[in-house]
């Protein structure tokens, strides 16, 4: 409807846009009575009524006149009803009574020259024709003319088929014509209704859409959402709506709580192997929001949802996009749009920040970005953030922020597989999909590694080396230690600040600094300095 | 040799129509086929896999057969080409020298309207862009074939996520003195895959916009519009209208949609092109184009396919199953309802109110069977449908 109120005013009806458009008007009156009937639709069944008033004499017009299936075009006519035009009906009449009058025409000849064989023909290059075959052409009479020879036949013409031949081309040209004006009058009474029509396919396409959503909620027995303005978010048994529909109930749902009750944290740390649903869970929770933002009835037992003024993500990275730029520096660019522009009443969701670096500088931008975010610096509430990480350091930020952050992470279950070649069997891991509250302690690549079909030698190796990385890496970076923001944490001073090494770290905690004369704390710093040098065997 | 090939009565009509759509490739019609000539054809021929040739003449040539020129002007405008179709408005027979020719359609990636260039679930919108220094940009963005006429302003990034929210798929930018496209309006095309087109300068300065305002709508002022005179939009809105104008032919003959190159008469009015609106954004979540993309809203990542997004869930439907959603505007609304979601929570709460749809449910089949059309409802040839 819309569209062919678009080609009418850019001159580009087709005949078939024309009766489309007198049948749909043509179904209003039902469809006023329908939506009469329905208190909720009171809106549309206004506009719906105010369509059909403006509309049906000319819905009346285009069905009173033209075919129910028209053709695609008006080059040899056939939209026009007979019985609507008397000038149409006479050359279409005279066209098909041509073939009673070339029956009559051939019979009379036969009759008149004794010419039992003779037939009167008609092809496109020559028109009309009386063949004779070429053992009786000898005995043709006068009046024929000769037209064309072929191998065993000869073609004539007459005064009197010439005649009748360009009654009939005249005919059909007329005709054609006819139907021409008519299709261009209903096209132009058509265009002086097209604001109207535009108000009605406005309504219609609302109706369409918002039926869609109903019987989509209907039939996957969706939930309506508590659609609020304040920001929070509050999903009980939340469905992604894409795989619940394909995984035909297999999906496993789960909650989300962000910003509801008094101090609640809006930040969701998640942690937990990859390929367990991290990315899943964090998307279906944007969805459904957007659902619940559209009006729709969303996939969940029950849910409270904030609308936003803005939503963000930033997850897996789609290079193909921007070529020329690194992945990391898309990624950052995109953060940082996030980190400039998300207030309070949106939405952030984010997968794996700070994966394109090395991993110190990944940790330690995804630290900072997450203590960002939960609106560390106390000035305002953060954005409702959804934060998934393989850094499961970050989780310590819950203890620090307790009512900002809160920790979540995938249930996985481990279990020893029986394996012939390792007599103590084979350590696995199974997926459950559930996000459950706490922090997850390792982060099981290795297991998501043999899952894809690296060789058990290799993921052997790996987790060997895991297992005596883990032990330094444990000794070097204690979040316990990294502090609050705007420490200066640089990675050769880690293992300075790592627990219990260095005495001098001991003695700089105990000073007493608001008790100390400048002069003091110099000679102490200077004192420090040297047992620090002494120790590393700098001068 | 000795005479300028060029120079012939048909290439002088040719470069005479030439001169006058110069940012478009030219379809010339010549007996049964679209012929291209000179660099036209040279960047055509290998684009859509036509053969040069130069039939014993120096012009390079490459012409589609008439019958398939949609097929070939699909092919063109999904390579960003911009076409003007030129057609032999004169019956060779009557013609004395050169048959009478004129432009009767063009078509560019932003203005598709005919049902053979552009599915019904498909959206193809126009925009033109217009900056206030670096850090402001102003838009207006209207779809052809229904008519809308938005215009949004704000920082380039915000416009940006206008842009790939309303599926913008051609871009009319001021052009510059070196003829190339600027950085800043490279920055909003690559992200959404739109092409760029470069208008002159001065449609988009604003007495000129103002003028092609006044024209199209026959107002005195766009204040009814909601709009100020030093708007900063304006000048993107009197680009967009202006080129509308030009490209749609309006009080030009258009060639008719179905004649199959036949030229035959309507009349282009515009008149569906409603008045510019400035959409409230505070009412609406922006979703930026990262998030359109990444939570796979309208399409989905890998494949680009409706199937498998979240759109998909509304629309597609297993093999002799209906869609929940039964005409083409209405699949289009719902599009344009999830890459819009509402940040105001009334209004999403009224439109989950006007469906009760425990009671309205069933009736809806009544609406399908009050017409013959109800046989085949997403049309066979011919069947009534309510869009297309």
């Amino acid at each position: 409807m819309a569209r062919i109120t678009g080609r009418l005013a850019l001159g580009r009806l087709t005949p078939r846009d024309l009766v489309s458009l007198g049948g749909a008007v043509d179904r209003l009156p039902a469809l006023v009575d329908t939506a009469s009937n329905t208190p909720s639709l009171r809106v549309q069944h206004g506009a719906l009524a105010a369509a059909r008033d403006a509309l049906a004499p000319l819905a009346r017009s285009i069905l009173a006149s033209c075919v129910e299936e028209p053709p695609g075009h008006l080059r040899e006519g056939g939209l026009i009803r007979d019985g609507v035009d008397a000038e149409l009906d006479e050359a279409r009449g005279l066209q098909r009574d041509a073939g009673a009058w070339l029956a009559d025409y051939q019979s009379r000849l036969i009759a008149e020259h004794d010419l039992p064989s003779l037939k009167v023909g008609y092809n496109k290059v020559f028109g009309y024709f009386i063949e004779l075959p070429a053992a009786q052409a000898r005995r043709a009479p006068e009046a024929l003319t000769r037209k064309q020879t072929l191998k065993n036949a000869e073609r004539y013409v007459t005064p009197e088929l010439r005649e009748f031949e360009h009654k009939v081309t005249t005919a059909e040209a007329r005709a054609v014509q006819r139907e021409r004006e008519l299709f261009d009058e209903l096209v132009r009474a058509a265009g002086g209704r097209v604001a109207q029509l535009q108000a009605f396919s406005n309504t219609l396409a609302e109706l369409d859409a918002l039926l869609g959503l109903a019987e989509k909620a209907r039939a996957r027995g969706w939930v309506r959402p508590e659609v609020v303005d304040e920001p929070v978010l509050s999903i009980h048994g939340g469905r992604h709506p894409v795989l619940d529909e394909l995984l035909e109930g297999r999906f496993v749902p789960n909650d989300c709580e962000l910003g509801v009750g008094e101090a609640a944290a809006r930040l969701a740390l998640i942690t937990g192997p990859n390929m367990a649903g991290k990315s899943t869970y964090i998307r279906q929770n944007a969805l459904l929001v957007v659902l619940a933002s559209i009006g729709s009835f969303i996939p969940a037992d029950r849910a409270t949802i904030g609308v936003c003024d803005r939503v963000f993500t930033r997850v897996g990275a789609d290079d193909a996009l921007h070529r020329g730029q690194s992945t990391f520096m898309v990624e950052m660019t995109e953060t940082a749009a996030i980190l400039n522009n998300a207030g309070p009443r949106s939405l952030v969701i984010l997968d794996e920040i700070g994966r394109g670096t090395s991993t110190l500088d990944g940790l330690s931008l995804a630290w900072a970005i997450a203590e960002r975010l939960a609106g560390e610096g106390g000035h305002e509430s953060g954005p409702r953030t959804l934060f998934a990480t393989h850094y499961h350091e970050i989780t310590d930020l819950e203890e620090r922020l307790p009512d900002r952050v809160r920790n979540l992470s995938v249930a996985v279950r481990e279990w020893t597989a029986p394996d012939d070649e390792h007599p103590e069997g084979r350590p696995e891991i199974i997926f459950l999909h559930r996000i459950l509250p706490g922090r997850a302690d390792q982060s099981y690549g290795v297991h998501v590694a043999a899952l894809a079909g690296i060789p058990p030698k290799v993921t052997a190796r790996a987790r060997e080396i895991l297992e005596s990385l883990s032990v330094q890496h444990a000794a070097q970076i204690d979040p316990g230690r990294v502090g609050q923001p705007r420490a200066t944490i640089r990675d050769e001073q880690l293992g300075l600040f790592a627990p219990g090494t260095h005495p001098a770290v001991e003695r700089l905690r105990e000073l007493k600094l608001d008790a100390m004369t400048p002069l003091q704390a110099f000679d102490t710093l200077r004192a420090l300095h040297e047992e620090v040098n002494a120790k590393t065997g700098r001068p | 040799m000795g005479k300028d090939p060029w120079d012939t009565p048909a290439m002088r009509q040719y470069r005479r129509f030439k001169q006058q759509h110069p940012e478009c490739v030219l379809f010339f019609r010549m007996g049964d086929f679209y012929e291209m000539f000179g660099e036209d054809a040279e960047r055509l021929a290998p684009a859509l896999g036509l053969r040069l040739s130069n039939r014993g003449s120096p012009i390079p040539m490459a012409g589609v057969p008439h019958h398939q020129l949609d097929t070939y002007l699909r092919k063109a405008i999904a390579q960003g080409f911009r076409v003007a179709v030129c057609d032999q408005v004169q019956d060779p027979k009557e013609a004395k020298g050169v048959v009478e020719r004129a432009v009767t359609q063009v078509v560019t990636p932003g203005t598709l309207v005919d049902e053979t260039l552009l599915g019904g679930e498909q959206v193809a919108a126009l925009a033109a862009v217009a900056f206030v220094g670096e850090e402001h940009a102003a838009g207006a963005i209207v779809e052809l074939s229904t008519g809308a006429l938005v215009v949004a302003d704000g920082s380039p990034g915000r416009l940006l996520d206008e842009l790939a929210q309303r599926s913008v798929r051609e871009v009319l930018f001021a052009e510059t003195g070196d003829g190339r496209t600027p950085a800043r309006v490279e920055r909003l095309l690559e992200p959404i895959g739109a092409h760029a087109t470069p208008r002159p300068a001065w449609h988009f300065r604003r007495d000129e916009a103002l003028e092609a305002v006044r024209e199209q709508y026959r107002v005195s002022g766009v204040e009814g519009f909601g709009l100020s005179e030093d708007d900063p939009a304006i000048g993107a809105v009197g680009a967009v209208v202006r080129y509308l104008r030009e490209t749609q032919g309006v009080g030009r003959e258009a060639r008719d949609a179905t004649s199959g190159g036949e030229f035959q008469r309507q009349t282009v009015t515009l008149a569906h092109l409603r008045p510019p609106r400035r959409e409230e954004n505070s009412r609406f979540c922006a979703l930026d184009a990262t998030s359109l993309r990444a939570l796979e809203i309208e399409r989905t990542i890998r494949s680009g396919s409706v199937a498998g997004s979240v759109l998909g869930v509304f629309l597609e439907s297993p093999a002799g199953v209906r869609s929940v959603v039964r005409t083409p505007m209405g699949r289009r609304r719902i599009r344009e309802w999830l890459c819009r979601p509402l940040a105001d929570a009334a209004c999403a709460r009224g439109r989950t109110r006007s469906r009760r749809w425990s009671r309205i449910g069933p009736r809806r089949e009544r609406w399908r069977t009050c017409s013959p059309a109800s046989r085949t409802w997403h049309g066979s040839p011919g069947a009534w449908r309510w869009d297309a």
